[in-house]
């Protein structure tokens, strides 16, 4: 429930970046710093279960990162949720055949905020994330989609410039994340969704996977320029993920140009978080 | 820490450079006769079942790849390398062709005639369809019969129970899977289920594991259960010829073991592998067997199963308008 009330509270005032709650005056409220993106991308799919050959392809995704500081005292060490969303659509060289792809990403992670010089600043953790997708092959045979599945533990650092111009500053920031740690699902090449379903068989399905069989970058480049209190973004976004079971190879690429906002946001939710009541919700 | 970062960063490096990537071919002919040999090679699942020499195969075949000059020749050349498997369930799809084995079928007596099953004599004009399933009463009024001719043509729960209930006063059934070339699966274990008293263990399936011949899983049981809500309880003909393919022989290999049920009619077509495909280089679809299926004595069935009664069509009977294979399926059933 307090999940729901955050989202939606949450999502309403994103949309609009010029929204921005207010702070009252004689109590403290921890900030939540939300950057939503949107962007055009292109898609470059290897799925060694599909096909053999490369898939190439665009679409697009969208992505919101919400930050917040772990409580009023302590402005050291943030906590960071990600949520992804791509759509798209890839097709072979000899363009016989395509892939339509769709896959989200969900991650909660904690970062240490580090400023070793003025204006400059290193965050740098961890995030347990959690990846569905699922490709649809255009072709009628029984190997006609397949399911990517994963749970990762990521590395996470985020490098920040604040560049004074004129009285303010844009800020150049960029953001990089990379499994280290995880689970994933990787049918056996052999053997079709079906008699998976059929026998229940999860026999080399579920694999550990650690950089020896898995590894990836997640990049995201913004150059940030404010506006009133918020933030318009320009970025660019790469995104690469290679894995390897059961004499498979798998591999996204993707290259966006995407732009977005970043504002901040107060959130309240459950019994102790209550909004002040000159806070009107549409919701309550 | 700089001592630290200098050890962890040529780990990384060595750890990120495990993933191989897998072998790719050119899009030459040379390239796409190699990948079409090397994806049959190592997952195609009859090679060691058919004492099939794939190496062998590729020396004769490479041999006459000089001599192609077009695009269809090439084509030709690869498709008949495919036939060498002597399997229906192998293809190869490109914009202009379809390669295929059709021997199986085409070696033998093709016992049924579609238009015999049409006349007055058994269904008629005025049968019934449901599902896709063609149905009526022959025999005088005594015998139902069901004509199945696609396992793709999919029926619910409901087209069974209505079927049956009008069946419901036939002392036997006839179901008729003749030139049924398969379909799902999942239509072969539902309509099978309806024959069963109770969960029976009715074959087993494999799948490939690693590139060898012999990679394996371990069996995995097959059991069909019994539907409560849809059953037929009274003696069963089903009705084969070397047409009742793939899904249909799955179908066979199940009613086999299915009480007060006969299999009457000419060997099934077999197709006892469930296929998979790949994609070659200039993006034509090769399709192949991947998993084996087995019967509950774990006897291959890619070769097809026999009937429990041979019968062949007979051109004398087919000419006065009758259906040998229904003919003695009616007989068997009258004397129960």
């Amino acid at each position: 429930m307090l999940k729901v009330y955050w989202i939606t509270l949450g999502l309403t005032l994103g949309l609009f970046s010029g929204v921005v709650a207010q702070q009252s005056e004689d109590k403290k409220y921890l900030l939540s710093s939300m950057t939503s993106q949107i962007g055009w991308s292109s898609l470059e799919l290897n799925d060694g279960y599909l096909s053999d050959l490369p898939y190439n392809g665009y679409g697009m995704h969208v992505n919101t990162t919400l930050r917040r500081f772990m409580s009023l005292e302590n402005n050291r060490i943030s906590l960071r949720n990600d949520f992804d969303l791509f759509v798209g659509a890839a097709v072979n060289m000899p363009q016989t055949a395509s892939i339509a792809y769709i896959g989200g990403n969900g991650g909660l992670g904690m970062q240490a905020h580090f400023k070793p010089l003025k204006n400059f600043q290193v965050l740098v953790g961890g995030e347990l994330d959690a990846e569905m997708g699922i490709k649809a092959y255009s072709r009628e045979v029984n190997n006609a989609g397949n399911l990517d599945l994963a749970a990762n533990l990521n590395l996470a650092v985020t490098i920040r410039y604040d560049l004074p111009v004129w009285k303010n500053h844009v800020r150049l920031q960029a953001d990089f994340r990379s499994p280290l740690l995880g689970l994933m699902f990787v049918p056996v090449r052999g053997e079709s969704y079906s008699e998976i379903y059929y026998f229940q068989n999860y026999e080399n399905l579920f694999h550990l996977s650690s950089l020896h069989n898995k590894y990836g970058l997640n990049a995201r480049y913004l150059i940030q320029i404010p506006i009133n209190k918020s933030f318009v973004n320009i970025g660019l976004h790469s995104e690469y993920l290679k894995y390897a079971a059961n004499n498979m190879v798998f591999r996204r690429k993707t290259t966006s140009l995407e732009i977005g906002v970043s504002c901040d946001l107060v959130l309240f939710g459950g019994s102790k978080n209550r909004a002040p009541v000159r806070f009107i919700s549409s919701e309550w | 820490m700089k001592k630290q970062f200098k050890f962890l960063l040529p780990l990384l490096l060595a750890l990120t450079s495990c993933i191989e990537d897998p072998q790719t071919y050119p899009n030459t002919w040379q390239g796409n006769f190699d990948a079409l040999w090397n994806t049959i090679d190592t997952r195609y699942c009859y090679l060691d079942y058919k004492q099939i020499n794939w190496d062998s195969i590729h020396v004769v075949y490479q041999g006459r790849l000089s001599s192609v000059s077009t695009e269809f020749d090439f084509f030709d050349l690869m498709g008949n390398m495919l036939n060498e498997l002597k399997d229906g369930h192998v293809n190869l799809y490109s914009d202009f062709d379809q390669s295929r084995y059709w021997n199986w079928f085409k070696d033998y007596p093709s016992n049924f005639q579609a238009e015999l099953i049409y006349s007055p004599r058994y269904l008629g004009s005025n049968y019934r369809i449901s599902g896709g399933i063609r149905y009526g009463k022959i025999g005088g009024g005594t015998i139902g019969y069901m004509y199945y001719g696609d396992f793709s043509a999919t029926f619910t729960s409901d087209n069974l129970n209505y079927i049956f209930k009008y069946l419901s006063d036939c002392q036997g059934l006839i179901l008729d899977v003749r030139d049924n070339g398969g379909g799902y699966l999942t239509s072969a274990q539902t309509l099978a289920s309806c024959f069963f008293d109770e969960k029976t263990l009715t074959g087993y399936m494999t799948h490939k594991t690693g590139d060898g011949h012999s990679d394996f899983s371990g069996p995995l049981a097959m059991y069909t259960d019994k539907t409560d809500s849809t059953h037929w309880n009274k003696p069963v003909m089903v009705l084969t010829n070397r047409m009742s393919f793939s899904a249909t022989n799955a179908f066979v290999s199940q009613m086999k073991y299915a009480p007060r049920t006969t299999i009457v009619g000419d060997r099934t077509g077999g197709g006892g592998g469930l296929p998979l495909s790949n994609e070659l280089p200039n993006g034509w679809l090769v399709r192949f067997s991947a998993c084996p299926m087995y019967d509950a004595e774990m006897q291959q069935t890619e070769w097809g199963l026999d009937p429990d009664v041979k019968v062949d069509m007979s051109s004398a009977d087919a000419l006065s308008g009758y259906d040998t294979i229904i003919e003695r399926a009616i007989a068997l059933l009258w004397v129960i």
